[in-house]
């Protein structure tokens, strides 16, 4: 009699020196419970030993959208063509999902050393979990603004679906910059102690605040070389129905912060295996 | 044909930045594997045993995909769960049931499965009461004890398990034991781990050998152990008079007989003096001294600590001298080790001195004429008993 046949033989897993680019991203898919259990990880440890918990992603927000208001329309006089509440918290909502994306993905790999050097997962997890709570708070955030342009009756035109996916791309760029920050931070700690200054610095060169014609010639260069300068403008226009200072660069803050994904994924990947090795 | 595990030249060097002697930073080369080729078969329970920093546990993280290799290849056939510790990024802040599916996703395990054996696990684990609770309001016990549980109720083909043993209670490592003896019965792959050479003895069937980065074997587990003995043994006269560790030497460390003349002949009930003096400086309060006691495979047969003598060691700045007088030394006939070491009052390791001497207790003469039983028979503790046996009527 014919042997019945053997189970099937299970996958055997090949281990070298360098893993495929392929296993790389299917191992993205296979691993995917590490990323929501460590996105749990990091929600949860945020804001349960805060008293106001998720009540702080309100209240940042609104305390932004006050002191902005009061200092660039109350104090300089910023001219906006919709109500300066509603321009100012149109722009915090991508600049600040880049802003926490950064600077909490930066250390999150370096913080999450005593996990990295025990179990495998693909270490960029370490840096898209940390993108959690902004998430979190982008979300509070746009219920905010939609109580706001309700508040202040501006219409919101059809165009505003086209800033769905401009914000998915300053999420991209976000997690793309925090991944090559992370891997230079596991070994230069100085660089999360440059960040707060940076992002600081960036909101104000940014025209974030203030619509770009404030801007002077030379200030207008640098804020183009700035991909967040263009995904701001072209979430705010959109959503407002504005002109934006340029549609060409809107298109390029997008096509830069999809390279800059893939770039900065790639750049952790060739990295971190040396960077485990010096943990 | 098939096989669990296999690696072909195997191996792993890795950079350390260290400083020469003009104070410039080098970066020197250092192989922690080479060339390890090596199969284990499926269903097998495989220890592998070394000296610390022979290269087990750069193995095992490349086998569970932590580091990758320099050089050579492995593969894997079937499912891998790699626990290199307990309770792998459990967070005080959580509670008990979220970090169960925490750790549980960082081992490897769907949200499904782990819900699907979660009464299990917290079964296994004896903390339902407190599964609500956040693990900072834990013991440390009951930390490792969850940790276990998620560990023990993984599925996989291939269990890779790295001295998880060495935690927790006697109690609960009887029931880390029996699991992993449980899992030994079963269809499971496992490679072991461990110091415990009495747990590998009992677990393993082959055991294979790392030391100073070269694997030897797999061989049968007896002969492992024998090998390994004979590597972690002091070599013959290398005990010098002057020994550094942890930034302190430690100098004229000496065994002497029972009032303190010279150590001719040591008896089962004798006394042992030793002494010795630790030079350098201490700066952290309340240092404890231990003296350890090693036989075969048994790594602890006896501590006598400073801190049970009921004497407080100062924080020092040049030195101490020191004299233990162990009292009747009730232990059964064998070769014994000594190890010294000097710990934190937290147990945070200062330095440590190891294989300083081997002393050879012999049977007094009172019992000499008896038969003692085989030597991995006798246990290590002699207790003098009288007996009164009366055959019933």
């Amino acid at each position: 009699m014919e042997p019945l046949d053997p189970p099937p033989a299970p996958a055997v897993l090949e281990i070298g020196p360098r893993p495929s680019l392929r296993s790389w991203l299917s191992d993205l898919w296979e691993y995917r419970a590490v990323l929501s259990a460590l996105a749990r990880r990091d929600l949860r440890s945020r804001y349960r030993k805060a008293v106001l918990g998720v009540g702080w992603a309100v209240l940042q927000p609104l305390v932004q959208v006050g002191v902005f208001t009061l200092i660039f329309r109350g104090v300089a006089r910023v001219d906006t063509p919709v109500p300066y509440p509603v321009f100012v918290l149109a722009s915090l909502l991508p600049f600040n999902l880049f802003q926490q994306i950064v600077s909490q993905g930066t250390p999150s790999f370096a913080n999450l050393h005593a996990v990295v050097s025990k179990v495998y997962f693909p270490r960029v997890f370490t840096v898209m979990a940390a993108s959690a709570s902004p998430l979190v708070n982008g979300a509070v955030t746009a219920g905010i603004l939609a109580g706001l342009l309700a508040g202040f009756r501006v219409a919101v035109p059809a165009s505003a679906l086209l800033a769905i996916p401009l914000l998915l791309c300053m999420v991209l760029l976000s997690v793309g910059a925090a991944a090559m920050l992370a891997a230079l931070n596991a070994r230069f700690r100085d660089v999360q102690h440059v960040l707060p200054v940076a992002l600081q610095v960036l909101l104000y060169v940014s025209p974030v605040l203030y619509p770009m014609d404030r801007l002077p010639e030379a200030g207008r260069m640098l804020a183009s070389v700035n991909p967040v300068t263009g995904l701001v403008d072209g979430f705010r226009s959109c959503l407002l129905g504005t002109e934006p200072h340029s549609w060409g660069l809107v298109g390029a803050g997008a096509a830069l912060s999809i390279a800059l994904f893939a770039a900065g994924l790639l750049v952790f990947d060739r990295t971190q295996a040396a960077l485990v090795d010096e943990m | 044909m098939d096989f669990a595990v296999r690696t072909e030249g195997l191996s792993k060097s890795f950079r350390i930045r260290r400083a020469d002697a003009g104070g410039r930073l080098r970066t020197v080369e250092k192989a922690a594997l080479r060339d390890v080729d090596l199969r284990v078969e499926p269903g097998e329970v495989l220890g592998l045993i070394g000296r610390n920093g022979a290269g087990k546990s750069t193995l095992l993280r490349i086998l569970s995909r932590i580091t990758a290799p320099t050089r050579g290849r492995a593969w894997i056939r079937g499912r891998v769960a790699a626990l290199l510790e307990v309770g792998t990024g459990m967070h005080p802040d959580m509670t008990g049931r979220e970090n169960v599916f925490l750790n549980g996703a960082l081992l490897g395990m769907g949200t499904a499965e782990i819900r699907r054996k979660f009464d299990e696990i917290v079964d296994f684990s004896g903390v339902e009461e407190y599964i609500d609770t956040p693990l900072k309001h834990y013991s440390s016990g009951m930390r490792v004890r969850l940790g276990f549980a998620v560990a023990a109720c993984l599925t996989a083909d291939i269990l890779i398990v790295d001295e998880v043993l060495a935690v927790g209670d006697a109690a609960f490592q009887a029931k880390c034991l029996g699991t992993m003896s449980r899992l030994a019965g079963s269809e499971r792959t496992v490679l072991f781990v461990s110091h415990n050479l009495d747990a590998v003895r009992s677990l393993c069937g082959r055991t294979a050998v790392l030391e100073a980065g070269v694997l030897e074997g797999p061989m049968p587990t007896g002969e492992a152990l024998d090998r390994y003995l004979e590597l972690a043994g002091p070599r013959a006269e290398a005990a010098p008079a002057v020994r550094e560790s942890g930034g302190l030497r430690l100098e004229g460390f000496e065994l002497r007989g029972g009032e303190g003349g010279p150590l001719r002949r040591l008896e089962s009930g004798g006394r042992l003096v030793v002494l010795g003096s630790i030079l350098g400086s201490v700066v952290e309060p309340a240092p404890v001294l231990i003296l350890r006691f090693s036989a075969g495979w048994s790594d602890r047969v006896a501590v006598v600590t400073s801190r049970l003598g009921g004497v407080a060691l100062p924080a020092f700045g040049k030195g101490i001298d020191f004299r233990i007088d162990c009292g009747p030394l009730w232990l059964m006939p064998r070769t014994y080790d000594l190890h010294l070491a000097l710990r934190g009052s937290r147990g945070r390791s200062i330095a440590d001195w190891e294989h300083l001497g081997r002393i050879e207790v012999a049977a007094p003469p009172s019992i000499a004429a008896l038969t003692l039983p085989p030597e991995d028979r006798r246990g290590y503790v002699h207790v003098p008993a009288s007996w009164t046996v009366e055959e019933r009527r």
